[in-house]
């Protein structure tokens, strides 16, 4: 059987728009990348953000000792959104559809070592409203070096199993106690 | 205060609690905002969350986060398909829905895992994952995988169709802060809306190929989600494409008339109960034309059309399409080509009566109408859609919906009749 040429540029077509559909992430999670670039006795650190717009994220790093932040705030960082805590040895980020953030430190070193950068993404909607930290990812120790996919059934699977179950519980135990208190009473079992 | 009084005061308090939490949870904007959230105030609520110096939870300063990034830090406003305004102070995160075509839209954007509970035929009927005639699973990987957790573990929050009776104490008791209503339940709308102190959005298609698009932005306008919509869209028009680009071309002399039995055949001619009888057909049905058939009630004024056997007869349709959704409906093709009034029909003198997917559960499922688009083109044009691949393509159609690999291979398996049927 022979397949017409224009069936073929369809079928090509058709192909190449379905692998460009599979080939879109399944959320927009973003990624985070991170650069050090020391000079002299300062360095600069640089986060990089890959993602799809609208995207929010919080970044908090700690810094090893023998860094310190600069006296101002504003000599630390111009990022829009950004709080140091200087007795803590942190630096925390709000990061709004933006690609980049940097700050830069007073020390001597490369930039990297004993860093600790932790990060959230605030865009990721979860049913469980009593989350922790679970959340929370330390760069470098992701494996994909990507949030899991929204759609992923480790995110929010607990609360699905079992949503508001821990509240609903509680205040019907509080309930059934008030309830027992006012009938106890009623039934003279207060000892009338 | 005796004992007794401190004791009901305490229970009107805390059920008062229970009431009244999630209208207040819905109905302001995070962090205290009064009209709109800054920058300045998400900055530095998101700093102090991430440095542990102040109190905030993850889910507040989230919710803060997504309301000024996604939303431009004012409430979302959205008008739903029938023309109400909705109103969200926060991102919805724990959405119930009462009818399995909202909870198929979700599911198909990506946001199935933000279910927190669904009507009965979601949950414990075959409108979303097929199931057997005796509650089996056809697909265990859809309903394990359809949404985290497992659909049938889903919260029951209502009967679904046709009674469409709401739980509303359920609903209240999930702290849900979204519910989903089908169109055909517009009047409870307002009223739920009172009583589980919830916004409701109230959505849902139409027996229209536009209507696919239309639910699909709508839904995915509720959800921050146009990207998804869109995207499906895209997906869906590329899909029906495929066949209309060929059945355009063909001229309308030369396109066979065809009836459509929706409801099957497996109740004979007349089932008052429940409308299951062949002679129960639409007007209109997308699927039928995209696929280039001529359907013979289309002149009929009203969307469901009760045919008489004359009615039937003269019609004379070259093909007629049986509709079925159980392995033991397929004897209603036998039904039709041996009953003795329709003897003189083409279509049974021809051996051209055949099973088609069935196109509704509880609303209008479109992944299953868009297998007919499909099915029916091989049917009416076997030579011209020879090599359509109904495998790959039902599976593709049923992963873009559902999200899950195969479903349409396990639905075939139990159906039978796309194995063995011959077209």
């Amino acid at each position: 059987m022979t397949i017409p040429m224009y069936r073929a540029g369809q079928a090509l077509a058709a192909l190449l728009l379905f692998l460009a559909f599979c080939a879109l992430p399944a959320a927009a999670a973003p990624a985070i990348h991170r650069e050090a670039i020391p000079s002299g006795e300062a360095v600069t650190i640089t986060y990089t953000i890959d993602g799809v717009e609208p995207f929010a994220l919080g970044i908090v790093e700690t810094v090893p000792e023998g860094w310190r932040f600069a006296e101002t705030d504003s000599a630390v960082s111009t990022a829009p959104h950004v709080e140091v805590d200087r007795a803590a040895q942190k630096i925390a980020f709000f990061i709004s559809n933006q690609g980049e953030v940097s700050y830069t430190l007073m020390g001597t070193g490369d930039g990297v070592e004993g860093f600790v950068t932790e990060w959230v993404d605030l865009c990721e909607l979860s049913p469980n409203q009593k989350e922790g930290k679970e959340r929370w990812h330390t760069l470098g120790e992701e494996s994909s070096g990507r949030l899991a996919s929204p759609a992923d059934p480790q995110q929010g699977a607990p609360a699905q199993k079992t949503p508001g179950f821990g509240i609903s519980a509680t205040l019907f135990g509080c309930m059934m106690g008030a309830c027992a208190i006012a009938l106890r009473h009623k039934n003279g079992g207060d000892g009338a | 205060m005796n004992i007794s009084r401190i004791g009901i005061v305490l229970l009107a308090a805390l059920a008062m609690a229970i009431l009244i939490s999630p209208v207040t949870a819905a109905s302001s904007l995070p962090l205290g905002a009064k009209e709109k959230l800054t920058g300045d105030l998400v900055g530095k609520s998101v700093c102090g969350y991430m440095l542990g110096t102040n109190d905030l939870t993850l889910d507040e300063i989230s919710d803060a986060a997504y309301v000024y990034t996604v939303w431009g830090g004012e409430p979302k406003v959205v008008t739903d398909m029938v023309g109400r305004t909705v109103t969200l102070y926060r991102p919805p995160e724990r959405i119930i829905t009462d009818n399995p075509d909202n909870v198929r839209m979700m599911i198909a954007l990506g946001a199935g895992h933000l279910l927190v509970g669904a009507d009965k035929s979601t949950v414990d009927s075959g409108c979303i994952c097929p199931i057997t005639g005796d509650g089996q699973p056809v697909s265990q990987k859809c309903w394990d995988e359809v949404v985290p957790g497992g659909l049938h573990n889903l919260p029951v929050t209502g009967s679904g169709g046709p009674q469409w009776i709401p739980n509303y104490e359920q609903m209240v008791s999930l702290r849900s802060d979204l519910l989903l209503l089908p169109v055909s339940e517009e009047e409870k709308a307002d009223d739920m809306q009172e009583r589980v102190g919830v916004p409701v959005f109230v959505g849902g298609p139409e027996m229209t190929y536009e209507s696919v698009a239309g639910h699909a932005r709508a839904v995915g306008a509720l959800l921050s989600r146009e990207q998804e919509a869109e995207e499906l869209i895209a997906f869906v028009d590329r899909k029906v494409r495929a066949v209309t680009e060929i059945t355009d071309t063909i001229p309308e002399s030369e396109k066979p008339l065809v009836y459509f039995a929706p409801r099957g055949a497996s109740k004979g001619f007349y089932d008052p109960a429940m409308g299951r009888d062949a002679t129960r057909t639409v007007n209109t049905y997308y699927p039928l034309t995209m696929a280039g058939g001529i359907n013979v009630a289309k002149g009929c004024a009203d969307g469901n059309v009760n045919v008489a056997l004359e009615q039937l007869i003269a019609w004379n349709p070259d093909v007629i399409l049986v509709a079925c959704s159980t392995p033991d409906d397929a004897d209603g093709v036998n039904f039709i080509l041996e009953a003795p009034e329709l003897q003189s029909i083409k279509a049974i003198q021809d051996g051209r009566v055949y099973n088609v997917i069935y196109p509704y559960c509880c609303g209008s499922p479109h992944d299953k109408n868009l297998l007919n688009v499909f099915y029916m083109a091989k049917i009416l044009y076997p030579d011209k859609f020879a090599d359509i691949d109904m495998e790959r393509e039902g599976n593709e159609i049923m992963a873009a919906f559902l999200g899950v690999d195969g479903v349409y291979s396990e639905y075939a398996d139990y159906l039978k009749f796309p194995r063995d049927q011959q077209i």
